[in-house]
């Protein structure tokens, strides 16, 4: 991990409240699913912001990020060429498979998803995506998912695609034959309660990309705890990628 | 340039500490940077076994600040012993281990198990906001500052930092408890008591409903608690409180302390403490000193 000096590059709307933000700079390898702290231009903000990695190479790197509070509202004003610290990478991220797997996010979850996908289709996996947004207006990055593997675009409200959730698209299609090896989540807490429960009932093998309020990013500071078998460990350090057997998300 | 000073007889390369809780063992750190350049590390807090710490949320932001309810979870001091302090031992700058109890015996234990050991110096938590009678019971009234202070420097042989908490109501009525009881040294501020809630949904935002403040926000409030000690005991004072840069640290030295703990600027950037040890000469020349020493207390006030 290191501390980065980047210049912004692009930092566009999706839609109110979601924006994606590309940097450029003299970006370290990551492993998908792990995540940047990046710096907030409002100087009395003074924590970093958590996010997912969406994709990186050696001199630039994607992050989509959902307006909060102050502090990523101010990122919002950022414009190409400013100054920013990014922080990467950071924490263990999912692991490789080269079988089948089965990729579901929900929201801004899908961020970490895309280069997880990549990777296991780079590794010869047979790749399924399963992709949850509240209507059509909130849908993200599905151009890009679909070069990676069979993508079914859930909504809450059926404006597009599956209408319902993306774990029961991914269980119907399971009732329909698909067996994963290996199940990888990111999403709300009931996306991956439900997943979690899909995955145990079927013994396949589950991770889950855990989300919480964070202090350092480096495993120091001991604010951004889940309970692991019990035991509180570190959602940045130890995490955000958790066994779902292990997890109570 | 000289930026050595000397704290109870222990030799710091320079006066800048981490300050408990922000900065694990060091590990963390160590890959941002060589440890080692700084004056020292005052590490987790500790407990005789160990603890889980509080549930939900444990981190909140406000304005140029941070609350945090964290609750003193750690490895317990027979974990720290064999699996932290040989790696603290190596990186080259004084090691001070912190300790918490829950009542006058496990401060006398925690004190007595740590003499044992080749950490430089040990800090006792009286002050933890965030556990029920989680030191705070001790660090509130001058008496029993007094007596935790007295009960833990018997069985203590390395020298004894007191931390105090700055949610009393005369901060010079428990420094003076603490010099009473034999402290070494007294170190401050740590965090102070206060709370963030969510407006929509009507919730505290942190699961202990309270937290310890700290951060930028609280430097005026430990730039005052550190001036009004130093004039009022003899032993070495470590100012705590929002120090972010090399001109903060010059600030609480010049208001009279020793040596200084950076916290919460860890947290928000990695190399802070590095960049505060190195930032130190470039703000002595412009106060025109050539030796950190002659300016500590020479505030004119």
């Amino acid at each position: 991990m290191k501390d980065i000096a980047v210049r912004v590059t692009a930092n566009e709307k999706l839609y109110d409240g979601a924006y994606i933000m590309t940097v450029e700079g003299d970006m370290p390898p990551f492993r998908p699913g792990q995540f940047a702290m990046v710096e907030t231009p409002l100087g009395e903000r003074i924590l970093r912001r958590p996010f997912g990695i969406v994709d990186a190479d050696d001199r630039s790197c994607a992050f989509i990020y959902q307006v909060k509070g102050e502090g990523t509202e101010a990122l919002t004003h950022l414009r190409y060429g400013d100054a920013l610290k990014v922080m990467m990478p950071l924490g263990n991220g999912f692991p490789l498979s080269s079988g089948k797997v089965a990729v579901v996010g929900g929201g801004f979850g899908v961020a970490p998803l895309l280069s997880v996908a990549k990777s296991c289709k780079a590794a010869g996996a047979e790749v399924r995506i399963y992709n949850g947004f509240a209507s059509v207006e909130r849908e993200m990055l599905s151009g890009l998912f679909a070069e990676y593997g069979t993508l079914t675009v859930c909504t809450d409200d059926g404006s597009a695609g599956y209408h319902g959730f993306p774990f029961a698209a991914l269980e119907s299609d399971m009732n329909d034959g698909f067996a994963p090896d290996v199940i990888m989540c990111c999403g709300p807490a009931p996306l991956m309660r439900a997943v979690k429960k899909l995955g145990e009932s079927r013994g396949i093998t589950t991770y889950l990309s855990l989300e919480q309020r964070m202090g350092c990013g480096v495993g120091a500071c001991l604010t951004c705890t889940c309970k692991v078998d019990g035991h509180n460990k570190r959602v940045c350090k130890d995490g955000p990628v958790f066994l779902s057997t292990e997890v109570q998300p | 340039m000289n930026t050595k000073v000397e704290l109870c007889g222990v030799s710091l390369k320079n006066p800048v500490l981490t300050a408990s809780g922000t900065f694990g063992f060091g590990r963390e750190y160590n890959e941002f940077y060589d440890v080692g350049k700084l004056g020292g590390i005052v590490g987790k807090g500790l407990t005789l076994e160990p603890r889980e710490g509080n549930d939900g949320v444990r981190i909140a932001e406000t304005s140029s600040g941070i609350l945090n309810c964290v609750g003193l979870q750690n490895p317990g001091v027979e974990a720290f012993i064999k699996d932290e302090l040989p790696f603290m031992r190596k990186l080259g700058c004084a090691v001070i281990a912190n300790a918490a109890g829950s009542v006058i015996s496990d401060y006398e234990r925690m004190a007595e198990r740590l003499s044992e050991t080749d950490v430089d110096m040990i800090e006792l938590n009286i002050s933890c906001p965030n556990v029920k009678s989680g030191g705070m019971a001790f660090g509130v009234l001058p008496k029993s500052v007094e007596e935790v202070t007295a009960a833990a420097k018997k069985h203590c042989k390395k020298p004894l930092i007191i931390k105090l908490s700055p949610n009393v109501a005369d901060i010079t009525d428990n420094a003076r408890a603490a010099e009473q009881g034999g402290a070494d040294a007294i170190s401050l501020i740590n965090t102070i008591t206060g709370m963030a809630v969510d407006l929509y949904s009507r919730r505290p935002i942190l699961g202990n409903v309270t937290g310890g403040m700290s951060g930028p926000c609280v430097k005026p409030v430990a730039l005052r608690m550190v001036r009004q000690v130093c004039k009022t005991v003899s032993v070495p004072v470590i100012g705590i409180g929002g120090i972010m840069t090399a001109k903060d640290a010059l600030e609480f030295i010049l208001c009279g302390a020793v040596a200084v703990q950076v916290g919460t600027a860890n947290i928000c950037d990695p190399m802070a403490a590095l960049k505060i040890v190195e930032g130190l000469e470039a703000e002595m020349k412009k106060c025109g000193i050539e030796d950190i020493n002659e300016l500590r207390g020479a505030l004119q006030d």
